[in-house]
């Protein structure tokens, strides 16, 4: 098992150090020399040479990518262009608020797919059944960004029932972590209920129910822990997308998170601040696949075995 | 070398080892290798059927994928004389190698591509080689081949699920001829047949070296089949060629004492009629990638434990015994091949 | 008779199943096929001009008229165009770079899975490690990321969705040429003299195609959903591009006022992609 840990532990390492090139990759694939931008339309030619030499962006790329990959190991982006603070704190400052709301939206999607995943198990006739499971279909395929403006326009406009956007209160949790969990709470409803189905009907449940014991001593005893592993493994993909969606969910809802701070500084052209951000999420979304694989290989032997 | 000499060869096999590479599963290092075939040699003749036997895992299939060139080769030559400069480097069929040696596979359900028609499946090979066949004539000469199989030609439309296992062999074949090969290879190509199609898929085998003058090389691990087909059989144990000679001398009168130890398996018609009893091997099987010193066979050979020849110091344990001629053209590599007809009675009592 | 023949005849008796056509797949084709005219035809289905803005006419609910004679029916944006108008371009935009992008996406990680599935060795190696780098970006984020670099354009749009959406394709024909490969037939075409791209293209392609085609359906609705995603955010299509995500975007001021500019392209957004969506889920079962 250690070993399995250490190496899905170095690969995590590897698969970070070749986000981080990908990074790098990216930002110099910008048209435009980076100087002149921030220096706006007026400079003149002297200003734009003075700054680009400053910024190092005059030497050759291999060296820039060793002083990018040194700054990073040190967890130095720079600094900001627009608020000229180090650029990686602000961009940590904001993940509190994206977590925050990624951990209430999970927990919703939690609550309910496990509400009405077992409801929906239940559900007598074919009928019945596949209508509601179409229905759940067509939920988790709205466009969660243009939920999130229905429910602004129908809560807040019309209704006037909800803050109209920022973090401000308990309260103000509620529609973004709806707009942002919708679809993982359908897809995991679905799981719930199609694993409930497998495992109530298999054969060790009825000879659980021969022996006489009661629905929900057989639901607790024995349906939980087979649900667990399948749910398990695409609930920690889930919960990484989830941040992922904050990006646009955030925008919407005017949210003080990460997401909407790398819209923010891809608007202003801010590149420390964007790479810092971008640098956040991969290790984010990096940790969580690894704490998922580990979940999931102390579940299920097999996974140790196979490596992979 | 054993098998015939000379001009009309199709095969030469010369000093022959196929070695797989084992690697340590974090780093990938060597730390071993597997000798599947370990130093063999022999030939075939034009239009000669050569048998070849052992028990699963003696390395015959990596043998024949070898002499087809689907399986690189890590010491020795394979060579195609008959057509002279052909020969097969290991690294796989090459344009010109290719046609002289084509395979019949063992599972007649996988060797054929499900996606594909019968039609598609046996012109492939025209397709692949333009040369070999005109377009216009693909139709008539499959029908020809489907024919010359013993199947009808309006099984050129079905899939190959549509075929039971002995018409999928049949097709199989048909594919392999329609390149014109000078050799075949027949890699235990009736194990999953049942015993009545067999017997008719021998009798085509049979039929089409009368027809075309093929040679084969027979894999398999029934020897009455073998027996029925072949002109020569070659013994196999452990990636070597234990014994080889006619198809009557090997197999009425083995010499080696695997041979009859292998032969001695084979369920007898009648059993209180036979004067030879069933030998029982004991013994550790040995791993290919751990050869035992000496005969290779030493641990679990029979004789060898009788004579006491097994033991540390003993003659089978320390030295590798070479090939002796025991009459006719009739090899076998064991250090008392010679002297095997007199101890024939008292093994045989004793048991 | 022989048995062999006897059980011929029998594997030819055996009855084909039939499978119903499910209601809910022919309404979902057709719908699809509708958007797919309507994106082609589109100009002729109003007889506004769409990029004519219109000071005096903006913000009119649907069925509205303004000083250009005819009606609205579905209303003008906060500029005066006709939001039928947009809606078409929308449909346009959407369904180009959908299907722009998933066909560069399902060839680059088609050809990019097959090499490293049946060459193996330090190509797989090498390949999967580049295929492992997008496991650190959430794919939303890698697209977002990108297309900011490039620039806002289309081409772009589809590069950046490409990229960010390759890797499953690859997964998937890797999968079949690493099953596929050591199958006796493949053995037997080696044999015949096919190379290594033959076998590749006529053997192993054909099989992978299968789920090939059914996840593209899926991921034709996560393209064009990060398409409006991305114009949404003002990285996608450039702004005088009336992207289903740029009109709504446009419209989020007028929220309470001028609801149809947001809404609008929204439900055009969202049927299609459940739409899409049905067809891959039936696609799916029919074909596994």
């Amino acid at each position: 098992m250690t070993n399995y840990i250490l190496r899905r532990l170095a690969f995590s390492i590897f698969v970070i150090f070749a986000a981080v090139t990908v990074i790098f990759i990216v930002i110099r694939a910008v048209p435009g020399n980076p100087a002149e931008v921030l220096l706006g339309a007026d400079a003149t030619q002297a200003q734009i040479t003075a700054l680009t030499a400053r910024l190092g962006l005059n030497q050759p790329e291999i060296v820039q990518y060793g002083k990018f990959l040194w700054g990073v190991v040190q967890l130095n982006f720079g600094n900001s262009s627009q608020f000229a603070t180090p650029a990686l704190p602000l961009a940590m400052s904001r993940v509190g608020a994206s977590a925050a709301l990624a951990g209430v939206s999970m927990v919703g999607v939690v609550v309910v797919a496990f509400t009405v995943g077992p409801l929906l198990a239940r559900i007598p006739g074919r009928r019945a059944d596949r209508a509601a499971t179409s229905t759940l279909m067509f939920i988790q395929a709205l466009p969660p960004f243009w939920v999130g403006l229905l429910l602004l326009l129908v809560f807040v406009d019309h209704l006037n029932a909800l803050p109209p956007g920022g973090q401000s209160g308990a309260s103000s949790f509620i529609l973004p972590a709806i707009a942002l969990g919708f679809p993982f709470a359908c897809v995991l409803a679905r799981l719930v209920r199609s694993g409930l189905i497998e495992v109530m009907d298999s054969a060790y449940i009825q000879t659980a129910r021969a022996k006489g014991m009661s629905e929900w001593w057989v639901f607790r005893k024995h349906s939980i822990r087979n649900m667990l592993i399948p749910v398990l493994t695409v609930g920690g993909v889930q919960l990484g997308l989830l941040f992922a969606g904050a990006a646009v969910i955030e925008t919407v809802f005017n949210w003080p998170g990460i997401g909407s701070l790398l819209i923010n500084a891809i608007n202003f052209r801010d590149y420390t601040v964007v790479e810092s951000c971008v640098f956040i999420f991969a290790c984010a979304f990096v940790a969580l696949n690894f704490i998922v694989d580990v979940l999931y290989a102390y579940i299920d032997p097999r996974v140790r075995v196979s490596g992979r | 070398m054993t098998g015939a000499t000379g001009e009309r060869n199709v095969l030469a096999v010369t000093d022959l080892g196929v070695s797989y590479p084992m690697r340590s599963p974090l780093l990938q290092r060597v730390t071993g290798y597997v000798h599947a075939v370990a130093g063999v040699s022999f030939n075939i003749a034009s239009g000669e059927t050569v048998g070849l036997v052992g028990e699963s895992g003696c390395g015959k299939s990596t043998l024949g994928r070898a002499v087809c060139g689907l399986v690189p080769v890590s010491q020795g030559a394979v060579t195609y004389p008959s057509d002279g400069s052909a020969s097969a480097d290991g690294s796989g069929p090459g344009r010109g190698g290719a046609q002289q040696v084509q395979m019949v596979f063992q599972d007649p359900f996988s060797s054929l591509n499900p996606g594909l028609s019968v039609r598609d499946i046996i012109t492939e090979g025209w397709s692949i080689n333009p040369g070999l066949q005109p377009r216009a004539q693909w139709d008539d000469g499959a029908a020809e081949l489907l024919s010359a199989v013993g199947l009808r030609a309006d099984v050129m439309g079905r899939r190959p699920k549509q075929l039971s296992g002995g018409e999928r062999q049949r097709v199989a074949i048909a594919r392999s001829l329609a390149v014109r090969p000078n050799l075949l290879v027949c890699d235990e190509v009736t194990s999953a047949l049942d015993v009545s199609v067999k017997a008719q898929l021998l009798q085509l085998l049979a039929r089409l070296r009368e027809e075309t003058g093929l040679a084969y090389l027979f894999i398999s691990h029934d020897t009455s089949a073998v027996r029925r087909l072949s002109q020569r059989v070659l013994v196999m144990y452990l990636g070597k060629i234990v014994e080889s000679g006619t198809a009557a001398e090997v197999l009425d009168h083995p010499n080696h004492p695997y041979t009859r130890a292998l032969l001695s398996a084979i369920p007898r018609l009648r059993p209180w009629a036979t004067t030879r009893a069933r030998i029982e091997l004991r013994g550790e099987v040995p791993s290919p990638r751990n050869p035992p010193a000496g005969c290779r066979f030493h641990n679990r050979c029979w004789l060898a434990q009788q004579l006491g020849t097994a033991g540390p110091g003993g003659i089978c344990a320390t030295v590798e015994p070479g090939e002796k001629e025991c009459g006719g053209s009739h090899l076998s590599s064991c250090h008392f091949a010679d002297q095997m007809a007199e101890l024939d009675l008292t093994r045989e009592k004793a048991r | 008779m022989s048995v062999q023949a006897l059980d011929s005849a029998l594997l030819e008796e055996r009855p084909k199943k039939r499978r119903r056509v499910r209601v809910r797949f022919v309404v979902a084709s057709v719908i699809v096929a509708a958007y797919v005219l309507v994106a082609i035809f589109g100009p002729m289905f109003t007889h506004f001009n769409s990029n004519q803005t219109n000071i005096l006419d903006r913000l009119l609910p649907p069925g509205g008229h303004g000083l250009v004679p005819g009606s609205h029916l579905l209303g003008t944006d906060q500029l005066g165009r006709d939001m039928l108008g947009e809606l078409i371009q929308g449909a346009r935009i959407s369904l180009v770079i959908g299907v722009a992008t998933i066909a560069l996406s399902l060839v680059l990680g088609t050809v990019i899975g097959l090499v490293a599935g049946y060459l193996g060795s330090w190509v797989d190696g090498v390949l999967m490690r580049l295929a492992d780098v997008q496991l650190a970006f959430p794919s939303i984020i890698l697209a977002i990321f990108i297309a900011a670099a490039l620039g806002s354009s289309v081409l772009n749009v589809v590069i950046a969705l490409s990229l960010a959406s390759w890797v499953i394709f690859a997964r998937i024909s890797r999968a079949e040429a690493l099953s596929t490969r050591n199958r006796a037939y493949v053995e037997a075409s080696r044999l015949l003299g096919a190379g290594k791209v033959r076998i590749m293209r006529k053997t192993i392609l054909p099989i992978a195609l299968r789920p090939l085609i059914i996840y593209a359906t899926v991921q034709f609705g996560f393209v064009i959903v990060s398409e409006a995603a991305l114009s949404f955010l003002g990285v996608g299509v450039p702004a005088s591009d009336a992207s289903w995500g740029t009109t709504i975007a446009n419209g989020e001021s007028y929220l309470g006022s001028a609801w149809w500019i947001s809404t609008l392209p929204g439900i055009a957004l969202a049927v299609l992609v459940v739409c899409m969506s049905i067809i891959g889920d039936d696609l799916n079962e029919r074909l596994s």
